[in-house]
């Protein structure tokens, strides 16, 4: 029996779910050249780069919510990929910003190596949309040659087409 | 703070069976009532083997002193009219004085066991009964109704099942709602199991003891009242408690003496409340001690049966006597006068036990005479006095109960004749309403209300979300992991688990949130209870009235929701169906 079978009045919640994710994807801010070798500086340099954007209303307060939550558990996908995120009123929609580091920079107490950081910001509400979105990213991270084309992408437009 | 360690995925097997679990959560709502009604049927079955147990006792007293061993269950007076005259006197005598012991030296133990008492009547209160008191009652009532007294062996089976059902409540530490619900279902099984009744067993309790025929608190009944009676044919048989001849309606116009019978009834409900109300008065005047007075109901009771061996016990035999075999009207006046002096010297003199079997004694001799008086002035209307004893039982037990719904159920089921329900209907409802217009009082109500019941709805008007508080079986802690919060969904059936960090409570995980993402396993080493917990999930604070926390769970999507102290300090939960049950259940001067 398919999940569908279980998922199928909620059908619709989920169309709406994945469009978002794509948009969050899409519309996501990319630094491809990290300059701090901390975490913390990683995160911080991240979330003074979303500064302008119109969904993120308060950029202090992010950054305290994203700290606060990898002081709780550091969310590590391995491969070297990190996705610091944290659900906070400091922003009205879901926004995304993707780093790529030039040399691996510790992560987490085990001091995880991480090359790349997908850094999410979530409204107080969006659950399930946060879901999607990461389920999204998550998959897209599975293909083979995905982690590669990022790494090696020359810039901003191969870096989307990479994840798309 | 550590990070958790990184967890192994799900496996297939686990996220198959936590589909499996949101698949039933979808197409199944109420949880807390299904193993409230799963209860219910436990109680039934306990209930009613209380109820056997206390019938088969009675049965051995009766026959180790009379010396005649019941056959068939029937009533108790062919024992009486096998024995010599001044073993009729001694019988009752001895047992009234046991009865009438029993209680003097019960209240040695707890001083809260009330004098007549109609057993029927359970208080349920909070769901905890005095197992010391009800079981003096009950030894009490045992002695009382083995020896002749002219009293209902049914009152102590209702009040040893809803004993049973209030045991297994504490034991169970189940909330104050379910406590009481368990209570009512208790009382149903017993008079279910009493009287070969389902229906009316439940619609007994709804109606007079709770007050309410709200379905959250009907339906438990049913299922309690049904399993009881179940395991009762299963041991005595199944066949109708007063069995009729087949009776028949040959036109509209035979309904015309049915409702002036029903008139009639209503009119002599009074009477008989009146009658045992004075006959209590009377021998509280005697100023004696309980064994003294006990004694002297006893003696009284046996004074008659040297005439009357009818008068004794229940009245079980005579109604099936009435019914079937009627004899002259003269006989049956004389046989019905005292009868009714015996029932009120039984009561007035303080003894326990039911008076519900008395009171369709005296109804179904009311109709029976009444019908004989019909059938002189109408001789061509085909009348049958037996058919209007029937019909006179239910008018008669619709006007001093106070309680008509049951009265036609109970009927039905009693007789199992179907032609009879359009008249019982009639004279049942025209018997409440006369009876009503002439007093307010009813037999059950002022048992209750001596038996402190207003006291206790105050106390329950009082009540808040904190009375009705209990531990929870679903909570999380916000650092645990996507796998962990899946595995926790899976072992509890609960659509909300709440989220509480060390005593804090913080927000609550709902499944149907995070049900779409079961099927990616590299989201557990991502996601924590934290991220994907509401934020602003209702709560309830302790201090909350009943009424308010119904407001909360109009508007909230969970049926069971936490309840918080200013500081935000998780104390418990309390779910919908244990406020609607208490509403529910709420006795009617409230409601």
């Amino acid at each position: 029996m398919g999940s569908d079978f279980f998922l199928r009045q909620d059908g619709a919640g989920l169309v709406d779910c994945a469009m978002a994710a794509a948009n969050v994807t899409g519309n996501a801010l990319i630094l491809l050249g990290v300059t701090a070798t901390t975490e913390d500086g990683v995160i911080k340099e991240m979330i003074r780069s979303l500064a302008g954007c119109p969904d993120v209303r308060d950029l202090a307060g992010l950054q305290r919510a994203v700290l606060a939550r990898q002081q709780l558990q550091t969310p590590l996908l391995g491969n070297g990929v990190a996705l610091p995120h944290a659900r906070t009123a400091a922003v009205s929609n879901i926004v995304l910003a993707i780093g790529r580091c030039p040399q691996p920079v510790a992560f987490g107490p085990e001091q995880a190596p991480v090359r790349l950081v997908f850094l999410y910001g979530v409204p107080v509400h969006c659950i399930s949309e946060y879901l999607a979105a990461v389920a999204q990213l998550t998959r897209s991270l599975k293909r083979p040659g995905t982690l590669e084309a990022l790494l090696a992408a020359p810039d901003e437009a191969s870096l989307r087409t990479a994840l798309q | 703070m550590n990070a958790p360690p990184v967890n192994p995925e799900l496996s297939a097997a686990t996220r198959r069976l936590v589909r499996l679990r949101i698949w039933l959560g979808e197409r199944t709502t109420a949880n807390e009532l299904r193993s409230t009604l799963l209860w219910a049927a436990v109680i039934g079955l306990v209930g009613a083997w209380t109820s056997i147990g206390f019938k088969e006792a009675t049965e051995w007293l009766h026959s180790l002193c009379t010396g005649h061993r019941v056959e068939n269950h029937e009533g108790f007076v062919v024992g009486f009219a096998t024995m010599p005259w001044w073993r009729r006197i001694l019988v009752p005598l001895g047992g009234g004085l046991m009865a009438g012991l029993t209680l003097f030296y019960g209240r040695r133990i707890k001083k809260r066991i009330s004098t007549t008492d109609y057993m029927e009547a359970v208080v349920v209160g909070d769901g905890n009964l005095s197992v010391r008191s009800s079981l003096v009652t009950c030894l009490s009532a045992w002695f009382s109704a083995s020896t002749g007294a002219s009293i209902g062996r049914e009152g102590p089976m209702v009040l040893l099942s809803a004993l049973a059902a209030s045991v297994v409540g504490r034991w169970l530490k189940l909330p104050l709602a379910r406590k009481r619900q368990l209570v009512a279902c208790g009382a149903a099984a017993g008079i279910a199991s009493a009287y070969n009744a389902p229906v009316a067993g439940a619609f007994f309790v709804a109606e007079i003891v709770l007050g309410s025929l709200a379905m959250e608190a009907l339906g438990p009944l049913v299922v309690s009242s049904v399993v009881a009676t179940l395991a009762t044919r299963g041991h005595f048989g199944a066949e109708a408690m007063y069995a009729a001849p087949v009776f028949t309606l040959h036109g509209n116009h035979e309904l015309l003496p049915y409702l002036v019978l029903g008139l009639l009834c209503g009119g002599a409900a009074p009477l008989f409340l009146g009658l045992l109300k004075w006959s209590e008065t009377g021998f509280g005047r005697l100023k004696l001690p309980d064994w003294a007075r006990l004694a002297l109901g006893g003696l009284i009771v046996g004074m008659l049966a040297v005439g009357y061996p009818e008068v004794t016990g229940n009245g079980r035999s005579l109604v099936f006597s009435i019914l079937h075999y009627g004899g002259t009207w003269q006989a049956l006046a004389a046989i019905l006068v005292f009868k009714v002096i015996a029932t009120g010297a039984t009561f007035g003199s303080g003894a326990v036990g039911g008076v519900f079997t008395p009171t369709l004694c005296t109804g179904a001799g009311l109709g029976y005479l009444f019908g004989v008086a019909a059938v002189a002035l109408f001789p061509g209307w085909h009348l049958e006095p037996g058919a209007f004893g029937l019909v006179g039982m239910g008018a008669f037990l619709a006007a001093a109960t106070g309680a008509p719904v049951m009265a036609i159920i109970m009927l039905f089921e009693l007789t199992l004749n179907y032609q009879i329900l359009i008249p019982v209907m009639l004279a049942s409802v025209m018997g409440y309403y006369m009876c009503r217009s002439l007093t307010t009082r009813s037999l059950y109500k002022d048992a209750l209300a001596r038996k402190g019941a207003a006291a206790v709805a105050q106390h329950l008007a009082t009540l808040k979300v904190g009375d009705l508080m209990h531990p929870d079986t679903g909570t999380i802690s916000p650092l645990a992991s996507f796998r962990e919060i899946a595995r926790r969904f899976l072992t509890c059936s609960h659509d909300f688990l709440h989220v509480v960090d060390g005593e804090r409570f913080v927000g609550a995980i709902s499944l149907h949130d995070i049900k779409s993402y079961l099927e990616h396993p590299e989201l557990e080493s991502l996601v924590i209870s934290q991220d994907v917990m509401r934020d602003d999930h209702p709560s309830l604070r302790p201090q909350m009235s009943l009424a308010q926390a119904l407001d909360f769970f109009s508007s909230a999507e969970s049926e069971r929701l936490p309840v918080i102290d200013e500081h935000a300090s998780f104390l418990g939960v309390v779910t919908k169906n244990d406020v609607l049950l208490f509403l529910a259940g709420k006795p009617r001067s409230l409601a």
